[in-house]
């Protein structure tokens, strides 16, 4: 196994809400090797974002953060841009809309390699052909918006990549486009990591995006994490009755439509509500009284494990 | 026209914007059965957008007819298109840029009911109660401001207001598009039970085909802004003809099979 890059240990963080402050992440434990492709999936309200914001160490100045955070390949704290690489899922958000697309890249290595803005030029020209933009050399001086939505998203890993980051974190990074550009990206992301053995974290909330890059998915349910897995086994064999439930649907809407759609019954939790025992509870269609009163906690190792009272580990 | 005719007819509709190497929307026809359900996909940039606020005339077409319930929507103007327009509503893909952030949702599902003097203001709070429980939202939620719902939640606030007209179409654009896997489920549940008890036709637009395989008997594939394929919505699916349809069809990302599922004992 290689080495661990990230590593979390009860990450719990709550986010100023108005006057109050809510609970986001009630203690993640998770961690990342180098190299690893991993999917943190959850539905809105999850976590999931916030996961990687606390990773990134992006979370807003008044959010109140406990527990672990490790980067035991990268120091005491990785620099966003140049140890760790972030891809959000409009990549308008990312990129500056006033600088060319060209100094947007050059910059990075400029800033975070030392690099000569002449010889950072170049570098950049390779980098948008390496993300797959047509004639680099003649569109390097283009804002951004002179690109198609896919195309910037391009542009973004391009930014993302540029310093050569050991972890890149990706945030829906195609949940903005079309089928047929995601696929482009989600094939254009795979390639990348496995060329330069770049670690991917990779939130979403679509099963089948997780299963088409990510080695290993992680699924979160109110700020926890539910159950982990090898992706190929999570999405054929899930334990949890959430990922069970999440399953069913996704499957349903492959299959040509007879009948309703299996659903989760009720809403997902409310943030800022209090969780006694199991948070899927009143959800599951398995729930007893042991899982209302009691939390489940976690069987298995950092990896490969599940928290549910009914599941088999 | 006699009433057995299609409910929707669009024909020849066309658009090009000003400037436009290409058009938008160039020359395109299909019909609409009562209670029918069909999905418009394409890629983005497809034109399936435009096209549908050219149906509802948000944007006026450069030609073409678009005729609902048999009568020529592009001839009417004022009072009667209005009237006309009830019957056709539109529900879009963030409920939270259609609905008023500083105005509470039921009000907002009220809104319809008072402008088209369909309901006399006594009545109208228990309409709109009867409204949102129909969508499957807890009437109390009425006194909430949009941000104060789920985005699941919200969606069910736009459909109640899109029912208030009691309308025979409903012009569906990618309305599950930004939801999470089970909401999505909830929302297209909901909008089939809708048809199946109120004999509601769609237009859904969406380039999501779990969408459209959910939500449609019959599928028009739009790609540079002509309609490349139509059948139904199964059989155009599996058997892709159109390279625009193929694309979309070979984009879209599959899970594993399953295997039985593990033995679960609480």
């Amino acid at each position: 196994m290689s080495a661990l890059l990230l590593e979390l240990r009860g990450l719990a963080v709550s986010l100023p809400l108005g006057r109050r402050c809510v609970p986001a992440l009630r203690g993640l434990d998770l961690e990342l090797r180098s190299g690893e492709r991993l999917a943190l999936l959850g539905e809105s309200g999850s976590g999931k974002s916030t996961a990687l914001l606390a990773i990134v160490g992006l979370l807003p100045e008044e959010a109140r953060i406990e527990g672990l955070r490790r980067f035991p390949l990268l120091g005491r704290e990785p620099v966003p841009g140049r140890d760790l690489g972030l891809v959000l899922q409009d990549p308008f958000a990312s990129l500056n809309p006033v600088l060319s697309v060209g100094e947007q890249i050059a910059e990075v290595l400029v800033a975070h390699r030392g690099a000569r803005w002449s010889e950072a030029r170049r570098a950049a020209v390779v980098l948008l052909e390496r993300v797959g933009i047509a004639d680099p050399e003649r569109r390097l001086d283009d804002p951004p918006h002179r690109f198609s939505g896919g195309q910037r998203q391009r542009i973004a890993i391009a930014v993302a990549i540029a310093a050569g980051p050991r972890l890149l974190l990706a945030d829906e990074p195609t949940s903005a486009l079309d089928t047929v550009v995601q696929a482009q990206i989600l094939d254009l992301l795979d390639g990348l990591v496995r060329e330069q053995g770049t670690a991917l974290l990779l939130v979403t909330h679509d099963l089948a995006v997780a299963g088409r890059i990510a080695d290993r998915i992680a699924v979160l349910y109110a700020g926890r994490l539910v159950e982990s897995a090898p992706a190929g086994r999570l999405l054929r064999t899930p334990r949890h009755p959430y990922t069970r439930a999440l399953l069913a649907t996704a499957r349903d809407l492959e299959r040509a439509g007879a009948g309703p759609l299996a659903e989760i019954a009720g809403p997902p939790p409310e943030p800022a509500g209090r969780i006694q025992g199991c948070a899927f509870a009143p959800r599951c269609p398995l729930a007893v009284d042991r899982c209302r009163r009691e939390r489940p906690l976690w069987r298995g190792d950092a990896r490969d494990g599940v928290a549910c009272h009914a599941a088999e580990p | 026209m006699s009433p057995a005719g299609p409910l929707l007819e669009v024909e020849g509709l066309a658009k090009r914007w000003p400037g436009a190497a290409a058009a938008a929307v160039s020359d395109v026809s299909f019909t609409l059965a009562e209670s029918e359900r069909v999905a418009l996909v394409g890629a983005s940039g497809s034109g399936k957008t435009t096209l549908a606020r050219l149906i509802v005339r948000l944007i006026e077409p450069d030609r073409g007819v678009v005729r609902f319930a048999g009568r020529d929507l592009l001839a009417l103007s004022g009072e009667p298109l209005r009237r006309l327009r009830a019957g056709l509503q539109l529900v879009f893909q963030d409920p939270l840029a259609a609905l008023d952030p500083r105005r509470r949702v039921g009000r907002q599902v009220a809104d319809p009911l008072r402008v088209h003097g369909l309901v006399p203001r006594a009545d109208r709070p228990a309409a709109v109660a009867a409204l949102f429980a129909r969508v499957g939202l807890d009437p109390a939620l009425a006194e909430r401001f949009p941000h104060e719902l789920s985005g699941g939640q919200r969606q069910r606030v736009a459909i109640a207001r899109a029912l208030a007209c009691r309308p025979r179409l409903l012009l569906l654009d990618e309305p599950v598009a930004q939801l999470d896997v089970s909401v999505k489920a909830q929302i297209l549940n909901l909008l089939d039970r809708l048809r199946r008890e109120e004999g509601l036709a769609w237009l859904l637009i969406t380039h999501d085909l779990g969408a459209a395989r959910a939500a449609s008997d019959r599928i028009l594939v739009m790609a540079e802004g002509r309609i490349v394929e139509e059948g139904q919505t199964a059989a155009v699916l599996a058997a892709p003809r159109a390279p625009a349809t193929r694309a979309l069809v070979a984009a879209e990302l599959r899970l594993p099979p399953p295997e039985p599922a593990p033995r679960l004992s609480p």
